[in-house]
């Protein structure tokens, strides 16, 4: 199963998290979008192998973004980064139905740990 | 004002019950017979009927099932002068509203007949005025129906409500429709994936935390229970939730308070629970594995998602569906259905359900690309298998087919010859339907069979099937 990475190549946050996953993902399981044309783009292709998405949004106008793809990303199970820790911001995410929220402020290790068991029960539905 | 029809030989029991129904407002009328009363039912509408068990002519027991299927629906009250535990349990399960022993005081009587009227009066105003928002839920099935049913009493109340069903019946699709249909549509809906969460952050990520709590923790943060304030709490895949968080989940439950992690001070959220799984509670709480009482909380409300298997009826209409949204994101023209596609859905047994479906469908989207017919040979290979399998099993050899003797054992093939035999075979046919699909376009061909221009050739050479 391959995991997609949605975040701006100009965010030092994602290359946090990158180093957080590293030794969870191997290199030719993931699939990185830095624009969201490219995400969507991607997302209307079939997408069977993709169980899981990581969107690291770095302001409101990213996570607007999402939103106005929400609806090919509902088939994900998706892991949520958000720009800050407002109610309003907060509230915007839970509209992608995420199974984990997480904000861009944090060290990711939490992001780590539940990628980590997402990936163990994937694999354990696979076989 | 509502009619209420008293079927009893007691014609004296009957003379004081009409009474006292006629003051207490409404119309009442008695048959002393079950024909009587059958010919009352069939010219006029009632709300109620009492119902004796022994009447003249027949058994109130084996009259209730019919009186119940009338377009009235009326509610029954037996009342009986020999009460017996089966008789009542039979009277319940034939759908008897309530089950009274004589001699009974007259307010015993009509107090069952208040609260059976006042259910009916509730259950016609309280079905939904608008049709209900179910986006991506599809079915027509009867199975379907009961489920969006309970899916409308769901939304219309603020009861706990527990989703069982297969993985991929749709349970956060039901669990989204019940939100989005209820007065907390405008609020938030936060999942909660309790599979996914591993023991170390369960507190943390559901009650929240105060700065300082742990090591980690250098800021404060609302949890998702917060964050459901005056929404919807889905907890997905409750069945993993840990026990010792189960108890504190089951406090929260009942007060709808809770302290987040490191904090002194309760925090309130009004939310409004509905969880979801594919396990088995009672077994878990049979095996110590789930709180017995938390179960009993969660399941106010049980719906029970059919697996696909069970309603094969929606199929048809779940792929059309789901191949013109398909299409649409893929902006691709849309698709006609070739029937034996179709046949070959019906015949799977979809053990992942409509999930299962969707990526089928996908996947034929995917192989049939710029063709403008789905054909079974555009569906996942163990589809197409299972297709095949099924249509052999069901015209097996007429040939001594049944019988496998001791002198079958003798002429059966080595598993070497067979396999090579049967690969040749389904070599043969594919490459016949793909040169008859292709309409013997050896591009489009290669393409799709991912040959080589040669080997294409080669094949088709063995085989002696000609291309003009």
């Amino acid at each position: 199963m391959n995991i997609l990475f949605y975040e701006s190549p100009k965010d030092g946050a994602g290359e946090r998290l990158q180093r957080e996953v590293e030794a969870l993902i191997p290199q030719e399981e993931k699939e990185i979008h830095c624009s969201i044309e490219s995400l969507s783009r991607r997302l209307r292709q079939p997408h069977n192998k993709l169980g899981i998405a990581v969107l690291l949004t770095e302001d409101l106008k990213s996570l607007s973004d999402l939103l106005s793809i929400r609806e090919v990303l509902l088939d994900l199970r998706i892991i949520l980064i958000l720009p800050d820790r407002k109610e309003a911001t907060i509230a915007m995410g839970h509209a992608l139905h995420p199974r984990f929220l997480s904000y861009a402020d944090s060290n990711f290790k939490d992001v780590a740990a539940v990628l980590k068991k997402m990936i163990g029960l994937s694999d354990n539905n696979n076989n | 004002m509502s009619n209420i029809l008293i079927i009893d030989d007691d014609k004296m029991l009957c003379d004081m019950l009409c009474r006292h129904i006629g003051y207490m407002g409404h119309d009442a009328t008695y048959s002393l017979t079950l024909e009587q009363g059958h010919k009352e039912i069939s010219s006029k509408t009632f709300d109620v009927v009492f119902l004796d068990v022994r009447l003249p002519d027949g058994n109130g027991l084996d009259a209730l099932p019919g009186i119940r299927k009338t377009p009235a629906q009326p509610e029954v009250i037996i009342i009986t002068g020999d009460g017996d535990p089966d008789g009542a349990e039979l009277a319940i399960r034939s759908g008897a509203w309530d089950y009274i022993e004589k001699p009974a005081s007259i307010e015993k009587m009509t107090l069952p007949l208040v609260r059976a009227l006042q259910y009916r009066k509730e259950k016609t105003t309280g079905k939904p005025a608008v049709a209900l928002k179910r986006e991506g839920i599809v079915g027509e099935s009867p199975r379907m129906k009961a489920c969006f049913d309970l899916l409308a009493q769901a939304a219309n109340s603020n009861t706990n409500v527990l989703i069982n069903g297969e993985t991929g019946t749709g349970k956060e699709l039901f669990a989204q429709a019940i939100h989005d249909n209820s007065p907390r549509s405008n609020n938030n809906f936060v999942v909660v994936d309790c599979a996914a969460l591993p023991e170390t952050l369960v507190e943390s990520v559901l009650f929240g935390h105060i700065k300082g709590a742990f090591t980690s923790a250098d800021r404060a943060q609302d949890g998702l229970i917060k964050q459901a304030h005056e929404g919807t709490l889905f907890l997905d895949e409750v069945g993993e939730l840990p026990l010792p968080v189960q108890k504190t989940f089951l406090r929260v439950l009942q007060e709808h308070c809770f302290r987040p992690v490191g904090s002194k001070l309760e925090v309130e959220s009004d939310f409004r629970l509905v969880a979801a799984t594919n396990r088995d509670l009672d077994e878990m709480v049979q095996s110590g594995r789930f709180r017995n009482d938390l179960m009993f909380r969660l399941k106010a409300l049980t719906i029970k998602l059919p697996p696909l298997r069970e309603h094969h009826r929606d199929i048809i209409d779940l792929s059309l569906y789901h191949v013109a949204k398909l299409c649409e994101r893929h902006k691709t023209g849309t698709k006609g259905f070739s029937p034996e596609f179709f046949e070959a859905l019906a015949g799977y047994n979809w053990p992942g359900n409509v999930r299962e479906l969707i990526n089928a469908l996908d996947t034929a989207l995917a192989a049939a690309r710029h063709d403008h017919t789905l054909f079974p040979r555009h569906l996942p290979i163990n589809i197409r298998i299972h297709a095949a399998r099924t249509s052999v099993s069901k015209n097996p050899p007429a040939k001594d087919g049944a019988k496998v003797n001791a002198d079958s054992f003798k002429t059966l093939p080595s598993l070497w010859d067979f396999r090579k035999t049967a690969a040749n075979e389904a070599e043969r046919r594919y490459l016949q339907d793909l040169i008859s699909i292709t309409k013997y376009n050896l591009n489009e061909a290669r393409r799709i069979s991912g040959l080589s221009r040669s080997r294409l050739y080669e094949l088709l050479k063995k085989h002696k099937i000609s291309v003009p």
